[in-house]
């Protein structure tokens, strides 16, 4: 392996982890998601009827293992063997 | 000596077990609370979780009623029906498949029916809340199964602040059960991949005896 390939393939591997650390800080999920169920808050008289909070659908897109962060892996690896390939020492013929 | 605390002993579980056990409020005998909210404050939801997805569904279209004697919980009956179609997941795909025939079909039986059967174990947290388990026959997908429910139930006489939300007494359900999807013949061929075979169901309801 020369030293472009080795490059190529370092930058391959910071995009990666990169983006599998931007993955996680999103909440790791596995599925991508179009939004959220949370919680409305609480009147006083429905906390006296012992009730539990009210449930409401917020959309907010939260990125998941599939099919985003798969995918953008798969495009990078994909990429990076690519450039190894056309980066590779190409031998001189002996005449 | 013995003989003596062993009678106490006996004497005061059979008082508890005689006694008839419900709410200390100014309404006593007979109560009808109905749970019609036209302002869809009632809610249903629907948990799944596996390892790969946890979904949760919603309702707030719930009918149903209930009859009791206030001052014995026991004698607790009526249904309640929660509206299968439109139980809404927050993926609109996701909700049409729910309700297509190879899910809970919700054409053919569009409502969950729990309706209640016996009273147990009931126990007065409050002068005016108690819990307790319910059991009941619980209906969907055309097939109807005994389950055990545990109740929360809190008894609001009517005041100013009772009637921002409905007139009469109001009274304030919480319920929480589990079925279990292939009992009740669904059995779609991602069962146990994205959606658990066992899922939780929760009640939050708030009824009224206002005629």
């Amino acid at each position: 392996m020369n030293n472009k390939q080795k490059i190529a393939l370092l930058i391959g591997f910071i995009f990666i982890l990169a983006f599998a650390g931007y993955w996680q800080l999103s909440g790791g999920e596995i599925l991508s998601k179009d939004g959220v169920w949370i919680e409305k808050e609480q009147s006083d008289l429905d906390k006296l009827l012992g009730l539990e909070p009210e449930m409401e659908f917020k959309e907010q897109f939260i990125i998941g293992l599939i099919p985003h962060t798969l995918g953008f892996t798969g495009i990078v690896v994909a990429i990076t063997g690519i450039l190894l390939f056309f980066l590779r020492t190409k031998k001189k013929e002996n005449k | 000596m013995k003989v003596i605390i062993k009678f106490i002993v006996i004497a005061v579980i059979s008082a508890v077990a005689i006694f008839p056990q419900g709410f200390n409020v100014k309404a006593t005998g007979g109560q009808t609370f109905s749970f019609e909210d036209k302002y869809g404050r009632n809610q249903a939801t629907f948990f799944s979780t596996t390892p790969l997805e946890d979904i949760t569904g919603i309702t707030n279209n719930i009918k149903g009623s209930v009859t009791f004697n206030v001052n014995d919980f026991s004698t607790l009956n009526g249904k309640i029906s929660i509206s299968v179609a439109s139980i809404k997941t927050g993926i609109d795909l996701r909700d049409e498949h729910l309700r297509s025939a190879n899910w809970l079909d919700a054409e053919s039986y569009p409502e969950a029916v729990f309706e209640i059967k016996k009273v147990s174990d009931i126990q007065v947290l409050e002068q005016n809340k108690l819990k307790a388990q319910v059991t009941g026959d619980f209906s969907t997908h055309g097939v109807i199964k005994e389950v055990v429910a545990d109740a929360t139930v809190t008894y609001l006489d009517e005041s100013e602040d009772t009637k921002k939300r409905a007139a009469g007494d109001l009274l304030g359900v919480q319920v929480k059960f589990n079925i279990i999807l292939s009992d009740f013949d669904v059995d779609n061929m991602v069962l146990g991949q994205k959606v658990s075979d066992d899922i939780e169901i929760s009640v939050n309801i708030v009824g009224s005896n206002a005629q």
